[in-house]
């Protein structure tokens, strides 16, 4: 492995020094560092950490040139910032590949990324934020026999932190491209694809059957016509058990999950409609091993990604094991100079989404239970749902606006995996308003107001955190200057010694490719999603430095 | 040449699985779910001279499947289990009590003659067996699926259990939580022989709870039940006291030099129309 290592590095210095001379090729990069330190807070529940400051930092450089291309990229975590998997943990050059294309075949050898479809059976992707980072180890070949037929292939083994999983992933993708095939001018277009991909991992169990390859199938189908679109997923998934002794812990049943969304968009208006189910269809890379690092495949999220902080109190967390789901969203403009419209025209959008459990939960076959859900049957456990409003309006040049409500409903222990009964079923009733100010040339004041009322709707035996409000301001001098401030009050929260303020400070300073923020403040324990992938941020209280830059 | 190679390899691979049929199971007999735990209530005496065979069957199959199989040595009756006269070589403690007596006038297991034992409680409403059976009830106990996972906690005045339904259920279930203690030296008849030194262990001190679960006969997947109950050591062991001295036929009131530090908490949740119990633990006191 260090001889792989010194290779590639070695390769770089020599495409550089060539670069730098005769300008063969181009080198990119860009590098981040995240620091925080660590104090205690018993109020919050914080900890201090041995180390005072946890660190993450790591650079990407590319090299590319023509049909060549070559990068590697380098972690540090001394030791990983407390919201990440204490698993990575160290330095090393964890991503390194090359690639290059010739006559429609392109070969990649070493790391690479990859999904089939919207990743249903397979998605290997990394996502800083939620710590998660599953790239492949192994090759990869992509081939276009004809125009409009698009072919992939690889193997390899999935990154776990600073290994490799167990399982050797073996995929296929094709897609039809029917209107570039038969080169036709046909307003409808039709993309076909089908997707394969199949884990070997040896495994013997005492007692029951263990599948040696679990294989699973996705077939898709995108159609557009003028202002529609629609797109469907199917995936199927053969028997994954556990490799258990416990027989309650034996599920032969298959995995299934789809997807269906069809919108009409045209400007100034659109429309969409989505409904997704999935069932027993948590695929890993290692049959023995829980935690996100070892899931290997994706389920888009069915509901509103929100930014602001309350409305993102209580995400949705996609449960791959099962739930059925609906979301609809409606996006319209009133145009410039209509009564609603105003000088500079008003955008609204509502969105509803919700979110329950199949019915009698996901399937389960084995020797002494069987059970198949209904193909489409809310369970009367309900999972999520949000309705939500926003309303945007620029009032004139220097007054800028954004009002949301939403009425959200969280069954916090099925979402979270808390025993049930602990915490039972919230719904919040949050109000945003977001107003910026334009003071001069350069000069902007933002003030974001937040509210969220919240009531029971199953009881639970843990205190309720109740009521919060939320305010910020933040003033920004363009291009290089940003400060804000912002106060998130629990004052609602059951407890009264935890009817706290958690005040977070940032500033940052933005200088061409480089970019410094400094922060202190304190973080509350909660829930951090990113398309309904989600992890338990620890709460905190520290100082944290921010750098970021490419070239 | 290349689309005929990438094709090839695309079918090779869509061959690359392993549907599996059932029965799933490859080996039934020698399955134990690894879950679930059986105790075994031994009614025995240390006037029983049989009744160290059925302590020793215990420990047999105790070998077999560890720390699964939770017994509790019942000293019962006046006539395998009242201490002797103070005139009298050894022998003397009581190691009956007021719980061991009322589960004894329950079950039936002295008055058909000791060693007998109870597995799990299975059988309705005669489930004691002789020792020679226990060790097939066993195994069968141990297939069987939990329907409640128990955990318990303690500290010096109060011991916990969190209760969590596995899956959804309706039924009327009794939790115990009960005090057992091992390493005890006394005197013990073994066959012929009148052993001074030997080792009494998990020996019944007292039941601390034996009530309703739930107030509802509905159990959902996931649910979680909490019962705290209170308790001082030194009380308990004064009420076997006073029970031996005051209450138990021939009792001389020598209940007494408790060890804490061998004294166990067993839990359990049992069926109170079957008399089943669904499932067991042990853990240290204070723990």
């Amino acid at each position: 492995m260090k001889k792989i290592i010194s290779l590639f590095v070695s390769i770089h210095f020599c495409f550089f020094a060539f670069s730098q001379e005769s300008n063969i090729g181009v080198i990119t990069g860009n590098f981040n560092l995240n620091l925080q330190s660590y104090q205690e807070d018993s109020k919050i529940g914080a900890e201090a950490q041995d180390e005072i400051i946890l660190n993450n930092a790591y650079l990407n450089l590319n090299y590319t040139r023509g049909n060549f291309a070559s990068g590697i990229r380098y972690e540090s975590y001394l030791n990983a910032l407390a919201d990440f998997d204490p698993e990575f943990k160290g330095n090393g050059i964890m991503y390194r590949y090359a690639t290059y294309s010739i006559d429609n075949l392109e070969i990649t050898a070493g790391n690479y990324y990859e999904q089939l479809g919207s990743g249903l059976i397979f998605r290997s992707y990394e996502e800083k934020g939620l710590g998660i980072d599953n790239a492949m180890d192994g090759v990869r070949l992509k081939y276009v026999p004809i125009d409009g037929l698009y072919l992939k292939t690889f193997i390899g083994k999935s990154r776990t932190h600073f290994t490799y999983s167990d399982g050797i992933f073996r995929g296929a993708d094709a897609e039809l491209n029917i209107n570039e095939i038969l080169n036709s001018e046909l307003k409808t277009k039709f993309i076909l694809g089908g997707s394969f991909v199949s884990r070997y991992q040896q495994r013997d169990n005492l007692i029951f059957q263990i599948p040696q390859n679990v294989s699973a199938y996705a077939s898709r189908i995108n159609l557009m016509h003028g202002k529609w679109s629609n797109f469907g997923e199917y995936a199927y998934k053969i028997n994954d058990p556990a490799n258990v002794l416990s027989q309650s812990q034996m599920n032969y049943a298959n995995g299934t999950a789809f997807t269906q969304n069809i919108t009409f968009s045209k400007r100034g208006f659109g429309i969409s409609a989505e409904m997704h189910r999935t069932d027993n269809m948590t695929f890993k890379s290692d049959r023995d091993r829980d935690g996100k690092a070892y899931i290997i495949n994706y389920i888009p999220t069915l509901s509103k990604p929100h930014t602001y902080s309350l409305l993102a109190l209580y995400p949705c967390a996609t449960q791959a094991d099962g739930e059925l789901g609906i979301q609809f969203d409606i996006f319209y403009k009133f145009k410039k100079g209509s009564r609603l419209g105003g000088k500079y025209g008003t955008k609204i959008a509502i969105n509803y989404s919700q979110i329950n459990a199949l019915e009698g939960g996901p399937s389960f076959l084995n020797d002494i239970r069987t059970h198949k859900p209904t193909f489409i049957n809310f369970d009367e456990v309900l999972h999520y749902q949000d309705f939500n409003i926003s309303v945007a309006k620029k009032i004139n040049r220097k007054l800028n606006t954004n009002f949301i409500f939403a009425n959200q409903t969280y069954n916090k222990d099925v979402l979270e995996g808390k025993p049930i009964g602990d915490y039972g079923i919230l719904n919040s009733t949050i109000l945003v308003s977001d107003i910026s100010y334009k003071i001069k040339a350069g000069h902007t004041i933002r003030l974001e107001l937040q509210s969220l009322i919240s009531s029971q709707i199953e009881d639970g035996k843990q205190p309720k955190e109740g009521d919060w409000s939320m305010s910020l301001i933040e003033y920004t001098i363009s291009p290089h200057w940003f400060l804000s401030i912002q106060d998130m009050y629990n004052y609602g929260n059951e407890d009264i010694n935890k009817q706290l303020h958690y005040v977070n400070i940032n500033a940052g300073f933005i200088k061409g490719a480089n970019r410094f923020e400094i922060g202190y403040g304190k973080k509350r324990e909660g829930i951090f999603c990113v398309g309904g992938v989600c992890k338990t941020v620890p709460s905190s209280n520290g100082f944290s430095l921010s750098v970021s830059s490419s070239f | 040449m290349k689309k005929y190679l990438f094709i090839t390899s695309l079918i090779i691979l869509s061959n690359s699985c392993d549907i599996v049929e059932g029965p799933y199971i490859t080996d039934s007999n020698s399955y134990v779910n690894p879950e679930k735990n059986v105790l075994i209530e031994d009614f025995t005496g240390h006037l029983c001279s049989n009744c160290p065979e059925a302590a020793r069957e215990i420990s047999a199959i105790h070998d077999v499947y560890g720390d699964q199989i939770i017994a509790l040595a019942i000293h019962t009756s006046t006539s395998f289990a009242r201490p002797y006269l103070a005139s009298q070589t050894g022998f003397q403690y009581d190691f009956r009590t007021t719980w061991g007596e009322a589960w004894d006038n329950n079950f039936g297991a002295s008055a058909i003659g000791l060693p007998r034992g109870m597995v799990n409680r299975i059988g309705g409403q005669s489930p004691t067996l002789s020792k020679d059976e226990w060790a097939e009830v066993v195994a069968d106990e141990l297939k069987k699926e939990i329907d409640f996972k128990i955990e318990i906690s303690s500290d010096a005045n109060s011991v916990t259990i969190s209760v969590e339904s596995q899956k959804n259920s309706s039924g009327a279930y009794n939790y115990v939580i009960c005090l057992a203690e091992s390493n005890i030296i006394n005197w013990q008849k073994d066959g012929s022989l009148n052993v001074e030194n030997y080792e009494h262990n998990h020996v019944l001190r007292c039941v601390l709870a034996d009530d309703n679960l739930s107030s509802s006969s509905t159990f959902l997947s996931g649910q979680l039940i909490e019962k705290t109950i209170e308790y001082n050591l030194a009380d308990l062991q004064q009420f076997n006291i006073d029970y031996s001295s005051q209450t138990a036929e021939a009792g001389n009131g020598n209940a007494g030099n408790w060890n804490p530090e061998n004294i166990s908490i067993i839990a359990f949740i049992y069926n109170t129309n079957t008399n089943e119990i669904l499932q067991v633990k042990e853990v240290d006191l204070n723990s």
